[in-house]
């Protein structure tokens, strides 16, 4: 006799019914012994155990009671949630909809937030890395500024122990150009003009050269893969030669591959030029340029501020470096930083992302709320359901564990649905938020960690409610059916409600407002037609008066004009303070044709004319800013200030022949400046923009022949032009991404809560159902049985927006007051808000009131 | 009803029972049904077959005596019942039927 392995006989003694037991194992035991006659001991052994488990899987006893009621029990709650989905497609589908759309915009969210946190993540003790800023004494109203005395870098590495490195390094676009053909090729791309010291603190990663010898000539150059790419295909370019636009260490040879930098990054370029200003500490002006400190560990960072401003001012020459006080700022706080200008690091805007979470969060609320209202109501309505559960003896538990399951197995449901709707508008939102996600979510786990984790929360958040709502009625109430016509919970729902109003209406508002905001800006009162001008690029160039004569020989110019200064940028000649008025004066240099030009308004005097300007006594004009500064502050306590002759910039003094209108050369973000315009005849050798008012509607042509014009005198530097309309809206860029993303959650929002009120209506009207018909029997009009729902209805709307409005003003107020010229918040905009609202809500109710108020009355009434 | 025809393994089944007489248990199912159809099985695709055709009613058993060489285990003898006897006449009715109804070309193209 041959025994079989015990083990595997054990577990089917166990496991396997009763029933068969005893045979199953003699027909084995049988086998056994003549699988043992012919083949080998552990052969048998296996099949034996192979079969005998097939046997287990095949006859296992019937779950006992005790120890599987758990599965048993999620089983059922599945099958009855399932089978209760099926049942109410329609809000199962409102459901589903709105759990989708939330789930997907807290995706979204998630995104976001991941993206930021992966920021530099790769930067090695980026939290000692610091930018220094300077606050200039003698102008303290600028502020701090980025750029700075480059000295301040190596002085402070040689007197100060906790300074570990330092880079001095700028970004600027620079146009490369390329020779073939004798056509001349521009392309504008990104610079960075640093030391080798930059590698060091912001390390890049070498495919050819090496980060000691990059940077050592001063017509190195540095490219980073996708350039080298595009400008020398896949030919080795160490020791190639690149000719950057009017520069005078051209040409440049390539000494490096640098990786591209990675998305998330925040220091980006496509080349790096060496720096080549080398001022010591000492001299008393300087070309500012950004400095990077890293530090050694734990450094006291105020007094190690204390100690370099005192080390700085004890070498320093000159009352403009005495009068400056520098501070640090971390680099983690660079990254988000939008007050102060800073051209090697773009900020991003915290508070964009800001907004968005809490829109997201706003939408996820309503959904969840939505949720919460529907499945409340549907389970008062599946009341005899709950009822016999209770008197089978399902207690709190057993009932929250159901509805639990039901709001999980929905979530799960809306997650795919979610997905799909995150990876359709990942364009979008990168669009609006101008941003690159980089980031490949699905397989990361802290993303699906913190799905999973949504999924859970919400789901629990959602299936709370109805649960504790249920299990609080006795059964007897159940089986009554008074559950469904009952008020118990109906305060918490209609709370519920308004909040979700209230939420709609600031969303409504908030975007109203950014409309607003915008359209103040499109449509600033100008002077002139932004949509006629052209700017044409900045150049370096002699030929300048060639260039103004010929562009207006052309057929449908009106007036060209060089200048400085175009509207919609920060081209202001200079700003300074060297009349000690208190504040900052910008200086422009303009040509004559300026003011006509832009159509500028003379309050008092007259335009520049050439012929009438002497060299012996150089006049100015100044906008009505600071002919009120001038009246106001009189520095040479003239009694006529305006008739007297100032030292406006240059130590020169220059009499004002004119005082125009104010209009906007900045972005209305900031104030009007006090202005003077200088004249500059621009037939030197001048950098300048060209402005050109066109008077065609042929532009296609026009323009082509403006660029034949530009071509002949200026062929070193590219043409290249804008319409004044879109170089004011660059300005507003965040202003519009934030009033497209109003737009699109306010639309996701108001469709959820739409759906929500529709779902909820409904309830209330199937609930409804023998009151409609009784009141019609009693000879109510539909009309009259409409006003009782809509009465409600308008109660809530009225509530939620006593709630909602001041908020929204609130809110509007605080986004409104960043700009210096902004709209207000008028009445109409919030009755509009709250019409809408009414309108929508109307038509809901009454789209679903309608059908039940027009029932024949006997068809509900003869059930009972 | 659909799930209770008798599926082609069972059929098998069933035949080896009604072959065997008293002697039909699992274990000499299995060779009789593996001798015919010239392929092996596993004991527990027996067992399920059995108990299966017994559920619906094919099937009939009892318990026969312990014997030393299962082990001190009784073995459960199967015998066909008159239903199960009925539907395999009533398949095998069909077959021929449906066997007559095909021409010469057609079975000469398998010699």
């Amino acid at each position: 006799m041959h025994t079989p392995p015990k083990l595997p006989l054990r577990i089917f003694r166990k496991f396997c019914s009763d029933r068969y037991a005893e045979e199953i194992e003699g027909d084995l035991f049988e086998a056994y012994q003549d699988w043992r006659e012919t083949r080998s001991k552990l052969s048998s052994n296996l099949l034996y155990t192979y079969t005998l488990i097939r046997d287990i899987i095949l006859f296992s006893k019937e779950p006992s009671f005790s120890h599987s009621i758990f599965t048993h029990m999620i089983k059922h709650y599945l099958k009855t949630a399932w089978r209760s989905m099926l049942h109410e497609k329609s809000f199962t589908l409102i459901n589903l909809f709105g759990l989708s759309v939330g789930l997907a915009s807290s995706l979204m969210l998630i995104l976001l937030i991941i993206e930021q946190a992966r920021k530099d993540f790769d930067l090695p003790d980026k939290d000692r890395i610091y930018k220094v800023e300077s606050n200039i004494g003698i102008n303290p109203s600028e502020g701090f500024l980025s750029r700075t005395h480059p000295g301040v870098g190596p002085f402070l590495k040689q007197v100060m122990p906790q300074v570990e490195g330092y880079t001095i390094v700028n970004k600027n676009e620079r146009d490369l150009v390329f020779t073939d053909d004798e056509k001349k090729n521009y392309f504008t791309e990104d610079f960075l003009k640093a030391d080798s010291s930059f590698f060091d603190i912001f390390p890049q990663t070498f495919l050819r050269g090496n980060p000691q010898t990059a940077l050592r000539s001063f017509s190195d150059i540095v490219l980073t893969e996708s350039a080298a790419y595009k400008y020398f295909g896949s030919e080795n370019p160490i020791g190639k030669e690149i000719e950057i636009v009017s520069n005078r260490r051209n040409p440049f040879t390539v000494s490096a591959i640098v990786k591209d930098p990675p998305p998330h990054a925040s220091i980006q370029f496509n080349l790096i030029i060496p720096q080549d200003i080398e001022y010591g500490i000492t001299s008393p002006g300087y070309d500012g340029t950004n400095v990077y400190l890293k530090l050694a560990p734990n450094t006291n960072i105020p007094s190690f501020e204390k100690e370099a401003n005192q080390q700085i001012k004890s070498v320093v020459s000159g009352p403009l470096m005495i009068s400056i006080k520098f501070r640090l700022k971390p680099f983690e706080e660079v990254k988000y930083d939008l007050e102060i200008p800073n051209d090697v690091i773009i900020p991003t805007d915290k508070r964009l992302y800001g907004i968005f979470t809490t829109i997201a969060v706003a939408i996820l609320l309503l959904a969840i709320i939505n949720y919460i209202n529907l499945s409340a109501a549907r389970s008062l309505k599946r009341g005899q359901e709950a009822g016999v559960r209770k008197i089978l003896g399902a207690g709190k538990g057993s009932f929250l564990s159901q509805f639990l399951t039901e709001s999980w197995l929905l979530c799960l449901l809306a997650l795919p649905i979610a997905i799909l709707l995150v990876e359709s508008f990942t364009p979008y939102f990168e669009q609006a938020l101008n941003t690159k996600l980089s980031f490949r979510y699905y397989s990361d786990i802290t993303f699906i960690v913190c799905t999973i984790g949504i999924i859970f929360i919400t789901g629990l958040i959602a299936g709370l409610y109805p649960a504790l709502l249920i299990s609080r009625f006795s059964f007897n109430q159940f089986l009554k059916g008074k559950i469904s016509t009952s008020s118990k919970g109906q305060l918490i729902r209609k709370a519920l409600v308004i909040f979700q109003f209230a939420m709609a209406i600031i969303l409504i508002v908030g975007a109203m407002i950014v409309q607003r905001q915008l359209n103040l800006f499109q449509q600033q009162k100008l002077s002139y037609a932004p949509e006629q001008i052209v700017v044409l690029d900045r150049a370096l160039s002699q030929n300048f008066d060639l260039i103004r004569a010929d562009v207006k020989k052309l057929s449908g110019i009106e007036h060209v004009s060089i200048s400085t200064s175009p509207p919609a940028g920060n081209n202001m000649r200079f700003s300074t303070d060297a009349l000690n008025l208190g504040q900052i004066v910008q200086g422009h240099n303009i040509d004559e044709h300026y003011a006509p030009l832009l159509n500028l308004e003379f309050v008092s005097g007259e335009n520049f004319d050439p012929k009438k300007l002497s060299d012996y006594t150089p006049t100015v004009i100044i906008n009505e800013t600071m002919a009120n500064l001038l009246l106001e502050v009189n520095p040479k306590n003239a009694e006529h200030p305006l008739e007297v002759s100032y030292p406006f910039m240059y130590n020169e003094e220059a009499r004002i022949q004119g005082v125009v209108k104010d209009f906007h050369l900045e972005s209305l973000h900031e104030k009007i400046k006090p202005m003077v315009f200088f004249y500059e005849s621009f037939n030197g050798y001048n950098g300048a923009f060209s402005l050109i008012k066109l008077n065609t509607t042929n532009i296609q042509e026009t323009m082509a022949s403006i660029e034949e014009v530009w071509q002949k005198h200026i062929p070193t530097s590219p043409f290249r032009y804008q319409f004044l309309d879109s170089r004011f809206n660059n300005l507003y860029t965040t202003e519009m991404r934030l009033g497209k993303i109003f737009q699109i959650f306010t639309t996701i929002a108001l469709m959820v809560s739409c759906l929500g009120l529709f779902g909820l209506v409904t309830f209330i009207i199937q609930s409804k159902v023998k009151e409609i018909a009784i009141r019609k029997v009693m000879g109510a009009k539909i009309t009259q049985v409409l006003s009782i729902f809509l009465k409600e209805i308008y109660w809530l709307i009225g509530l939620s927006s006593l709630i909602g409005i001041p908020i929204a003003y609130w809110l509007m107020n605080k986004w409104l007051q960043d700009f210096a010229y902004h709209t207000n918040i008028p009445l109409s905009v919030t009755l509009f808000t709250v019409l809408l609202m009414l309108s929508i809500a109307s038509l809901t109710v009454s789209m679903r009131t309608l059908k039940t108020a027009r029932m024949n009355p006997v068809e509900s009434l003869r059930n009972d | 009803m659909k799930g209770d025809s008798l599926g082609e393994f069972e059929e098998l089944v069933l035949l080896a029972t009604c072959s065997l007489g008293d002697e039909a248990y699992a274990n000499t199912i299995k060779d009789e049904v593996e001798t015919h159809s010239e392929r092996t099985y596993n004991l527990s695709a027996i067992h399920a077959a059995l108990y299966r055709l017994e559920e619906k009613g094919y099937l009939n058993s009892e318990l026969g005596a312990p014997t030393q060489k299962r082990g001190g285990k009784r073995k459960r003898i199967f015998q066909p019942t008159s239903y199960g006897i009925k539907s395999l006449k009533k398949n095998r009715e069909m077959r021929e039927s449906l066997w007559q109804n095909i021409d010469l070309k057609t079975l000469r193209m398998a010699d």
